[in-house]
């Protein structure tokens, strides 16, 4: 009766540490995700910011522009008012576009291509786009992650318990693929 | 691997006499290298039948007896002496050329080919040099009394391990803690390491600084066998050279006579770590933290650590799975964080690193920090003196130019020359 017990104990005590392991493996999972998107959040606050530089240094030149650069305005405003992160990813991919179009017309400026300010800027939009593409990649990888363990056996019973849903990955578009290629920039 | 062809008359304005010279060390060497390897046959034949003949009493072999006189004095006096030669003067001799006067003229050619592509270059080649240079005492501010220690040479002048030169060596790959730990485990007991470098090359190429050279880390340790003698009278006491413990600093062995009783033999075991080629240039990005990759999932034994992964992970660096099958299938990458992986490793330059390891045939370390990219391939030489094949033939300096030459491929591969990203 005394070993029954005990067997018991012991069994209900294994199942007790594996069952809070995978529940602290799904907590951790579930927080390298947050963490990773308040790095995209850092990072699109950093490559937003940059934006009222390049409109006042454009805006000096290309007084007969001024569509393009009311658009990158605007997409900045709707970049501060919305909230979720999946919006705000659109918001740059559409500011990315955008940007596409504002240099390829800084072509038709030549004193504007020269201006230092201006070159230093779209570095450093390069750079932090570049940036931004890693961490949605990383972001991805988490997400992934995430969702294995949420739909694998044995974890996913303590996932249902805990109220845990998939994910969305962010999609990655065949040019981001690529590196920037500045010069490319200015050859269309 | 690209076609080369050298115009004999433009190797031999270039080269002078001295090619010739080594022509002809390399055809005596060929020449004796064979006729010692059929000798060693016709010896190894003549043993085998002599001895059959005895066992076997086979009459008609007992022929044999009258010349082994004749084979004897033909090995002391004719083989013995070829094979000195051959081995501790001919060989050297065409080590020698080659690195004086064929290495130089490799790397001049290429670099002229190289400037055509309307990229500067310039360089300087060194023989003999430790790299790295000197960054010793800005790495040991407050370690003076271990840099005294460790680096200099002992008073034999024979070639030991040089802590400080191999921990900044590993530091280009590891992080300084696990570096330390790696060279303070092999220089402990009775082991010790050599480290060395040689064949530097550095200068900037289209302005990028770069520097390749042949690396070596061998980690040695001695074995130690005791044998009780069997005749125990106190004057018959065996006298030897041999390693003992506790008389050098740190466990620096050095020779010492002594007396014993008991018969001891001592065993060096030499264990290769690195053996290859280290190149060093200028990333094309800005960036804090480290990234290694690396290729084999061996690597950990030849490095001497039967888990890399762990050691790693305590030393801040985490296993990285990125989003590239057929990257993830030759290499493992290890950072400090899971964005600037990606971000140093972006698609393109995952696609470009396989072709290289494609290109190179070969296992490799890939380590990016502090702005640099550094790279170690196993078991490749800048250039390796060919001794079959002539230097007037193709065969004789194609592989050799090419390795040089895809080192600065690299360079145009991974577009490093382009430095579009903002840098401090």
């Amino acid at each position: 009766m005394n070993n029954v017990l005990i067997y018991t104990i012991l069994v209900l005590t294994i199942i007790g540490i594996i069952v809070v392991a995978l529940y602290n493996k799904l907590v951790a999972l579930k927080n390298e995700i947050t963490n990773l998107e308040g790095a995209i959040n850092t990072l699109l606050k950093k490559r937003f910011d940059l934006v009222p530089n390049l409109v006042a240094a454009a805006k000096q030149y290309m007084k007969h522009e001024t569509d393009i650069v009311d658009k990158i305005t605007k997409s900045r405003e709707k970049m501060l008012a919305s909230n979720t992160l999946e919006e705000q990813m659109q918001i740059n991919d559409e500011m990315n576009n955008l940007l596409k179009t504002f240099f390829i017309n800084v072509e038709n400026y030549p004193d504007l291509k020269a201006n230092q300010n201006i070159l230093q800027l779209q570095q450093a939009l390069s750079e932090i786009e570049e940036q931004i593409s890693a961490a949605r990649r990383a972001y991805n990888q988490a997400v992934t992650n995430y969702n294995n363990a949420i739909e694998m056996f044995p974890t996913n019973i303590i996932a249902k318990y805990m109220n845990l849903k998939p994910k969305k990955v962010f999609e990655i578009t065949e040019e981001e693929k690529e590196n920037i290629n500045v010069s490319k920039l200015f050859k269309d | 691997m690209m076609k080369i062809n050298l115009d004999k008359n433009f190797i031999l304005k270039n080269l002078g006499n001295d090619i010739d010279k080594h022509e002809k060390f390399r055809k005596f060497h060929l020449f004796f290298e064979r006729f010692l390897k059929y000798t060693k046959y016709f010896f190894v034949g003549y043993i085998i039948l002599f001895v059959v003949g005895i066992i076997f009493e086979i009459k008609e072999l007992n022929v044999l007896n009258k010349y082994l006189f004749f084979i004897i004095l033909f090995y002391i006096f004719v083989y013995l002496p070829i094979k000195y030669i051959d081995t501790y003067y001919l060989k050297r001799k065409i080590i020698e050329g080659f690195n004086k006067i064929i290495k130089p003229f490799m790397l001049k050619i290429v670099f002229k080919y190289l400037e055509k592509n309307k990229k500067k270059i310039d360089y300087k080649y060194n023989e003999n040099k430790i790299f790295p240079f000197n960054e010793i005492k800005k790495m040991f501010p407050l370690k003076e009394n271990i840099y005294s220690i460790y680096i200099k040479k002992d008073r034999n002048d024979t070639k030991i391990g040089k802590y400080g030169e191999t921990l900044i060596f590993l530091t280009r790959f590891f992080p300084s803690f696990m570096s330390e730990m790696l060279v303070s485990s092999m220089f402990k007991d009775r082991k010790w390491f050599e480290y060395y470098t040689e064949d530097v090359i550095e200068g900037h190429y289209a302005s990028i600084p770069f520097v390749f050279l042949d690396v070596s880390l061998y980690k040695n340790e001695i074995k130690k066998k005791e044998v009780e003698k069997k005749d125990n009278h106190p004057n018959s006491a065996f006298s030897f050279y041999g390693f003992v413990d506790g008389t050098g600093n740190f466990g620096i062995p050095t020779y010492q006579r002594i007396k014993t009783n008991k018969k001891v033999y001592y065993t060096l075991e030499k264990e290769k770590i690195l053996d290859g080629l280290f190149y060093e240039t200028k990333f094309n990005k800005n960036f804090e933290g480290r990234v290694l990759v690396v290729s084999e999932k061996e690597f950990s034994n030849s490095l001497g650590f039967s888990k890399l992964i762990d050691i790693l992970e305590t030393a801040g660096l985490k296993k990285t799975r990125l989003d590239s099958p057929e990257f993830e299938k030759y290499f493992r990458v290890y950072s400090s964080d899971e964005i600037l992986a990606r971000y140093i490793l972006t698609h393109n330059l995952m696609e470009k690193l396989v072709q290289i390891k494609k290109e190179f045939n070969t296992d490799l370390i890939i380590s990016f920090y502090k702005g640099n990219i550094a790279f170690y391939l196993d078991n490749i030489e800048i250039a390796q003196p060919n001794l079959e094949y002539s230097f007037y033939s193709s065969e004789g300096y194609e592989k050799n130019i090419n390795i040089i030459l895809n080192l600065f491929n690299i360079i145009e591969e991974l577009n490093l020359d382009k430095q579009i990203w903002k840098n401090s």
